[in-house]
């Protein structure tokens, strides 16, 4: 058919209001296709309904119109093809930062029955070093290979597994845990990487560090990434392409919207950093104001528009900003 | 003494310990002082005070409703003693029991715990909430009567009713708990490739077993409760039984003998699944 691995088309999502029962729209007729490898930041204010389209790629969500699909197959429930990293951090509270990381060859390794059969045989046999019982059990072995995969991955999102392997969540920082989660979807090799607000909660220096990862694990891995955020300048730095949502918006006849649409689409060079002659640019005050007029200034909404982008630094890649 | 009212109080360990241990010994003490006065006014050279509360319009206390302490110890010793065909009282009334209340715990557990996981499911959870709020409301004391007329009056109505006290509490419980696992850790386990019956094992079950663990601690009172008031109503041994006995014969020494065993069982018991449920540590955060 194409080859978009993503395709939102005539997505309208609604619910009824909890306080007069009247259908609140949340997104109004989104259509958006992604290619492979595209690294999509989404913007909006809070509440725009960024989550609900992340949500509707990822199958928890359905649309109320319309349809969502992943490689020409429409999303009816949550699959494997996406990985989550959301807002909150999602790890698993009981496991330490290593097992969080295998959670995912784990489940999809062995059965539940395996599971609750082998954990205390291999405990134990892991207790008395019994390594013949170990080499026996496949449920042994599918660990220790996710073991020391885990490890490889960790350490690439610049954890160390050796020293903070056996640490819990609560005893890991905001960063090393959102490191953590984009380890734990990385082992599974997902064909989406959906990202939610990661970054919020963490500081400024972290923040940049995390941008780095998410930018050199899309090129490492090749994946198609859907990133979240509020922060323009966030967006603007990591993606390939900008999709700006906002619920302020014009229809053709001057009349305000229900909902939210996609009034800025746009391609970017994305590059984790922003070259600081792009960033001191008319063009990048022009581009950021250009948002934020259309995301957040609700007594002034916009007509659905195009936004031309020009400046040459805008469309090199981080290597090449790096290289001059 | 205004300091009792701040709530950024800090205190020493030492201090701690004073004021856990300072109730209890006031408790104690005040008992010591009560049942020795009641004891003196009912020897001869206490006349004179008896007579002089009669003209108050008190009566004088009865000593036997206030027994000594060495009296409740001599009555504890004497209920370790085997009679004649080797019983040893005590022991035989507390495993009774104990082996009423663990069976009928453990048989609510055993349902309640997948009943409760099970609300995950949102069709399950419609299905079994109303019912189990429902049955929980109801005092499991009042089908006493009922448990009787259908199981006999052997040793499944006792442990019967333990669970229909306590299941609904459990289970219930655990579809609170289950409301509060986050829905991202479930999708994220679901990308992760987990089925539903995964979901349930490994990100519901296994993060809110040491809460579960609190739920089932927290029944002990009422289940304990429950076995005890069966067993006063219909019992040949038993904890219950014999204080129920004692209270006919109005053996006062013995009804708080067991009392402060039965008092000690259930403190032990809140210590232990207190110390299992701190085990786990990363659910202390």
């Amino acid at each position: 058919m194409n080859n978009h691995i993503i395709k939102i088309q005539n997505c309208t999502v609604s619910y009824p209001s909890a306080k007069n029962g009247q259908r609140v729209t949340v997104l109004n007729d989104i259509n958006l296709q992604l290619q492979k490898g595209e690294l999509l930041a989404l913007v909006g204010t809070s509440g725009c309904g960024k989550s609900t389209i992340l949500s509707a790629i990822l199958g928890s969500q359905f649309p109320t119109k319309g349809a969502v699909f992943i490689d020409n197959k429409e999303v009816t429930r949550v699959t494997r093809d996406c990985g989550l990293v959301p807002q909150n951090y999602s790890l698993f509270t009981n496991n330490t930062m290593l097992e969080n990381a295998i959670a995912g060859p784990i489940l999809e390794g062995t059965s539940l029955q395996e599971r609750i059969l082998f954990t205390p045989i291999v405990f134990l046999a892991d207790l008395f070093k019994a390594q013949k019982i170990l080499k026996l059990i496949r449920y042994s072995r599918i660990r220790d290979e996710a073991l020391a995969n885990a490890k490889e991955i960790l350490r690439r999102c610049g954890l160390d597994p050796e020293k903070d392997g056996g640490k819990y969540p609560y005893e890991l920082s905001g960063g090393m845990r959102q490191r953590t989660a984009i380890a734990q979807s990385l082992m599974m090799r997902p064909k989406i990487l959906l990202l939610d607000e990661p970054f919020s909660g963490l500081d400024e220096k972290t923040r940049q560090e995390m941008l780095d990862l998410i930018y050199e694990q899309w090129k490492r891995y090749n994946i198609t990434v859907v990133f979240v955020t509020h922060h323009v300048h966030d967006a603007v730095a990591l993606g390939t392409r900008i999709v700006c949502l906002s619920q302020h918006w014009l229809d053709e006849s001057g009349n305000p919207g229900q909902g939210a649409k996609i009034v800025i689409d746009k391609k970017l060079s994305g590059g984790a950093i922003l070259p600081s002659e792009f960033v001191k640019s008319e063009e990048f005050t022009l581009l950021t104001e250009s948002i934020r007029s259309r995301t957040i200034d609700k007594d002034n909404p916009l007509p659905i528009a195009s936004f031309e982008l020009t400046h040459p630094d805008a469309f090199k890649t981080k290597e090449q900003n790096n290289a001059q | 003494m205004l300091n009792a009212f701040r709530t950024d109080t800090k205190l020493s360990s030492r201090e701690t310990l004073v004021l856990n241990v300072l109730p209890f010994i006031l408790f104690f003490a005040a008992y010591f002082v009560l049942t020795y006065v009641v004891h003196w006014l009912a020897l001869p050279e206490a006349n004179q005070a008896v007579q002089w509360l009669s003209a108050q319009g008190i009566d004088s206390p009865n000593p036997r409703l206030l027994p000594l302490p060495s009296d409740i110890w001599q009555s504890f010793l004497s209920s370790l003693k085997p009679d004649s065909a080797g019983h040893v009282q005590l022991t035989e009334d507390v495993c009774a029991t104990l082996r009423r209340f663990t069976i009928g715990l453990s048989i609510s557990t055993l349902f309640a715990i997948p009943l409760g996981l099970f609300t995950l499911f949102p069709k399950w959870r419609e299905f079994w909430v109303p019912i189990l709020g429902w049955f929980d409301k109801v005092q499991a004391l009042l089908l006493w009567p009922i448990l009787l007329l259908f199981l006999g009056l052997d040793e499944a109505p006792k442990i019967a009713i333990v669970i229909v006290g306590v299941l609904p509490g459990i289970a219930l419980e655990i579809a609170r708990l289950v409301e509060l696992v986050k829905k991202d850790q479930i999708y994220k386990a679901q990308t992760l490739g987990a089925t539903e019956m995964e979901v349930v094992w490994h990100v519901v079950y296994r993060q809110i077993f040491p809460l579960i663990i609190a739920a089932i601690a927290a029944t002990f009172k009422a289940a304990w409760g429950y076995v005890i008031a069966a067993e006063m109503s219909v019992a040949s041994c038993g904890i219950g039984y014999r204080i129920f006995l004692a209270k006919r014969l109005m053996d006062m020494p013995t009804i708080l003998a067991y009392v402060i065993v039965a008092m000690l069982i259930m403190f032990a018991a809140d210590l232990l699944f207190g110390w299992w449920r701190r085990s786990y540590r990363w659910a202390n955060q």
